[in-house]
């Protein structure tokens, strides 16, 4: 074979060959300079250390029955904000993100949708707290209603993703069949992306406790409330327990999360060792 | 058998007249002739991209053929609505199967009835009790009542194509399109598969279109073979006609 020969055949796999990770590493050196150049390293400097070491050495928790009431009662609040507000929002997600598929819709349908949804998701959790408190008043139903909004953009948004990723053929064998558009929806979409749906209801049920707990400092409810309370009279002890509280809610959800996408997981992971 | 075949009248269940089939006018098989009646079972044959699929999917109405003219079970493909009658009208096993996941085995095959269910009951997956009753029976004849409850990803290939064909049974189509149902199959599960399918078939009359790559499995399963090559039918012929047989294998054996 000639040289020539050689280079047309290297020609074919260079035109299509684009190695990705030469890109990531080029990307990370370059962060890493950029963030060496701002003083990156300036936080763990000795004087930021001792303002660690205070922070943990001259408040103790506070534990009094009050307190530990508080905490609790404001704690279950945010519970009951968080799980309320991500099941109707994961509800409301629904038509929105068939919607917006594009492989299900005309773009007549699915880019105004989006445009909503995009809209939805630039204001964030706590603005859309400020804004359920003014039109709501004060109080967790501020903070459902918050919450619900915030969630609609999020799942709405990772749903339509999954829906155009879905493969055509038990859809071809279902509308031969006679199935109508909404039995394939119920029958195929959903059930096709159940396990992702599933593992994005559990992250936003995780995520929403965090920002139910955050919209509190508007006044939509829950614990954010007392925390702000709690900052603005200055009693760190409380505050840290209910923040020891809280981090022990947060682990045990993810933690029950991720028991429950297992029981979704592939059951043939189970025999194979890799 | 012979007497049989006279009493019945020769309905043709595909007609197919000088059909062009394409993407975006771009020509995939063209002056496509087919012409099958009732209760038999055809076999195409024919390399990968030479089109079958695309045939395959004009056939189920997924593609709207460029140029000629498609009539299936009497009812001209030409309009939409003429397409919506024929919707539960026609058994498509696409080529992976598409069994959907996250639902077992008996909810697999149930979804066959969707075609007759209202809005109401098949949002809350209230089923009829007929159904219910066909779904046993069909899965009893297909010998896979014993895995009714099993997730459909932990079934084996023969045991999944078997799910398949109970599904587009269900709803008693007057034909059955399956693509390349039986590859992946060792000839022990072929025959079991093939079997079952040909006593339901005999009960019913349906008629069968396979696509198949093994032209032995062909002959021995179908009455008529299609041979397709670049677009084009090139050879149509009994599976008894050895002559032929011997010519076409002559062609694809390496």
């Amino acid at each position: 074979m000639s040289n020539d020969d050689n280079k047309d055949i290297l020609k074919i796999v260079k035109a299509t060959f684009i190695s990705p990770s030469f890109f990531f590493v080029i990307i990370t050196i370059l962060t890493i300079m950029a963030l060496l150049d701002i003083n990156f390293f300036r936080i763990f400097s000795q004087g930021k250390f001792q303002g660690i070491q205070n922070l943990f050495t001259t408040y103790s928790l506070e534990r009094s029955e009050k307190v530990n009431e508080n905490i609790l009662y404001a704690l279950f609040e945010t519970l009951q904000i968080a799980l309320i507000g991500t099941y109707f929002g994961v509800i409301f997600s629904f038509p929105f993100s068939i919607l917006a598929a594009n492989n299900f819709n005309s773009k007549f349908v699915y880019i105004p949708i989006r445009i909503i949804l995009s809209g939805i998701r630039t204001i964030p959790s706590l603005i859309w707290g400020l804004l359920a408190v003014i039109a709501f008043g004060l109080g967790p139903r501020a903070g459902v209603i918050a919450i619900i909004f915030y969630t609609i953009g999020y799942i709405s948004k990772f749903q339509y993703e999954i829906f155009e990723g879905i493969k055509t053929d038990s859809i071809e064998a279902l509308s031969s069949i006679g199935a109508t558009k909404l039995q394939i929806t119920r029958y195929v979409v959903f059930p096709e992306t159940a396990n992702e749906l599933i593992s994005q209801i559990i992250f936003m049920f995780e995520y929403n406790i965090r920002s139910s707990s955050i919209i509190g400092f508007v006044g939509a409810g829950g614990i954010g409330y007392l925390l702000s309370l709690y900052l603005d009279y200055f009693r760190i002890g409380a505050l840290s327990t209910a923040l020891i509280y809280l981090l022990i809610i947060v682990v045990t959800i993810d933690f029950i999360g991720s028991s429950i996408r297992k029981r979704f997981q592939d059951p043939n992971f189970e025999e194979i060792n890799f | 058998m012979e007497l049989n075949k006279v009493e019945k009248p020769n309905k043709l269940i595909v007609d197919i007249n000088n059909l062009n089939i394409g993407y975006n006018n771009q020509t995939i098989l063209s002056n496509i002739n087919l012409k099958i009646p009732q209760g038999q079972c055809w076999a195409i044959i024919g390399p990968s991209g030479s089109g079958k699929t695309t045939l395959f999917k004009t056939i189920n109405t997924l593609i709207k053929p460029l140029k000629g003219s498609l009539k299936l079970i009497d009812i001209p493909v030409d309009s939409k609505k003429n397409i919506s009658r024929l919707k539960g009208k026609i058994g498509y096993i696409p080529q992976n199967l598409g069994l959907i996941s996250n639902l077992n085995v008996k909810e697999n095959i149930l979804t066959g009835s969707l075609g007759r269910l209202s809005i109401f009951q098949s949002i809350f997956g209230i089923i009829p009790e007929d159904e219910i009753i066909n779904t046993s029976k069909i899965m009893k004849q297909l010998k896979i009542d014993h895995l009714a409850n099993k997730d459909i990803r932990l079934i084996s290939g023969g045991e999944k194509r078997r799910v398949a064909i109970a599904r587009s049974l269900l709803h008693n189509p007057p034909l059955l399109v399956a693509d390349e149902l039986l590859s992946e199959l060792d000839p022990l599960t072929v025959k079991l598969v093939m079997n079952q399918v040909k006593s339901l078939q005999n009960k019913s009359n349906t008629t069968i279109i396979l696509i198949e790559h093994n032209i032995e499995v062909a002959a021995k399963y179908a009455d008529v073979i299609v041979v397709i090559n670049e677009g084009k039918i090139i050879s149509q012929f009994s599976s008894t006609d050895t002559t032929k047989m011997n010519e076409i294998k002559e062609l694809i054996t390496i």
